[in-house]
């Protein structure tokens, strides 16, 4: 029953590597749970990626004009 | 017979659905902030779904030490941090999971 998660946690662990990836991805993961009561099962996943990955990409913009 | 089709149907729709994007791509420069993006996707799907798979039972948030996903995770973690061996991480992460089951039952 934990060989999915324990693949999850070696591949994101192994995956992300800079403080970028790093931030998204806890961003993804706390989205991931405040969505999951609106969205259910089908669509949590890829809406907390959608949002989390999109404000990565825009924070950097900020960044990089600031 | 109807299952023959129904099985070269579905694997032409999958194949079309792979190689489709990557035909189409393959021959344009995408822009930088797209990049970007897709440079970020994978971390955020890994994390959203390992999020939900610790800390979510019969589709409520379950925080506690009684979650014995979460507390498995926690060995999982330091030997992927020590060894980045995946075979390695899953073996102790499940073994950890099994033993906490035991005791938490």
């Amino acid at each position: 029953e934990f060989a999915l998660p324990a693949s999850l946690v070696c591949l994101l662990f192994l995956l992300v590597r800079d403080r970028e990836g790093l931030w998204v991805a806890c961003l993804a993961a706390v989205l991931a749970l405040v969505l999951r009561p609106m969205l259910g099962n089908s669509g949590t996943t890829m809406a907390a990626t959608v949002v989390a990955a999109t404000l990565g990409v825009m924070s950097r913009r900020w960044r990089l004009r600031a | 017979m109807e299952i023959t089709r129904l099985i070269l149907g579905l694997a032409l729709g999958t194949w079309l659905i792979r190689a489709l994007p990557l035909t189409i791509l393959s021959g344009m420069a995408l822009p930088a902030w797209l990049r970007a993006w897709l440079r970020l996707v994978p971390g955020a799907v890994l994390a959203a779904s390992l999020a939900q798979s610790l800390l979510v039972r019969e589709d409520r948030l379950l925080p506690s030490w009684h979650n014995s996903y979460l507390l498995a995770a926690a060995p999982a973690l330091v030997v992927v941090w020590r060894t980045s061996n995946m075979l390695l991480t899953m073996l102790v992460g499940m073994g950890a999971f099994a033993l906490l089951q035991r005791w938490l039952g």
